[in-house]
């Protein structure tokens, strides 16, 4: 059914300057709490509205979402990952932490947590970022307090969430 | 000029229950291995999503 969505058909349908797709993902969380808005019908798919993307450079979008770019997010969803858990951590040059939250499917549809997290401890990030798995002893909430979250992808199109002060329960070490 | 991305997600079958604007919704997630699953009151649920990114300006009403 997905495979079916006309892209050109929705934008005409919604009046958007631009549609597009992001996905297949898998999310890699224990637990999602997410307020919705109007369910919509696209080519016979059912989906309920879940947030806005502030974007200064649409055009940084064309294939994919912007690479080691940190973008806000406005959304009151939290998200937890249950204690004992293996997060998969990124690091900014600022010193900011992120927590991954789902891998992109598009390459390999069989692709499994386990492998991403080799995949990027294996991987070649940008100068003074880094990448790290933690085992987690007590559940990680991330809930940002402002309504607004902060995001970043990497170069295979997995998404990261910003954890500390104001964004998490506490922050991974 | 300033631009939004409206971002709708798709996770099948978990929207079932979300028929009002701003209706909160709660989903449990199973995590066995490999194998991810959804819980919630509907049932076992795939955890594979997409989204639907519609791009529009500051005061298009894409979320309505």
């Amino acid at each position: 059914m997905v495979r079916k969505l006309n892209l050109d058909v929705i934008k005409k349908e919604t009046g958007a300057l631009k549609v597009l797709i992001n996905g297949p993902r898998q999310w890699i969380i224990d637990k999602s709490n997410s307020p919705v808005g109007v369910v919509r019908e696209f080519n016979g798919l059912k989906a309920a509205w879940l947030g806005k993307l502030e974007l200064d450079n649409p055009n940084s979008f064309k294939s994919g979402l912007p690479e080691y770019t940190v973008m806000k997010v406005e959304r009151k969803t939290s998200i937890t990952f249950k204690k004992g858990t293996d997060i998969f951590i990124l690091t900014t040059p600022k010193g900011e932490t992120f927590a991954m939250k789902s891998f992109s499917l598009e390459t390999n549809p069989h692709l499994t947590r386990k492998q991403v997290g080799e995949m990027m401890m294996n991987s070649n990030l940008p100068k003074n970022w880094s990448f790290k798995i933690i085992n987690i002893s007590e559940d990680l909430i991330l809930k940002p307090l402002s309504g607004v979250a902060k995001v970043v992808t990497d170069s295979k199109q997995n998404v990261y969430d910003l954890v500390g002060p104001g964004y998490s329960n506490f922050t991974p070490q | 000029m300033k631009v939004k991305i409206l971002s709708i997600v798709i996770i099948p079958l978990m929207f079932i229950s979300c028929n009002n604007d701003t209706k909160s919704t709660s989903s449990s997630f199973l995590n066995d291995g490999n194998k991810t699953t959804i819980v919630n009151s509907d049932g076992l649920l795939d955890t594979r999503y997409i989204e639907i990114l519609l791009v529009g300006k500051e005061n298009d009403k894409l979320s309505a």
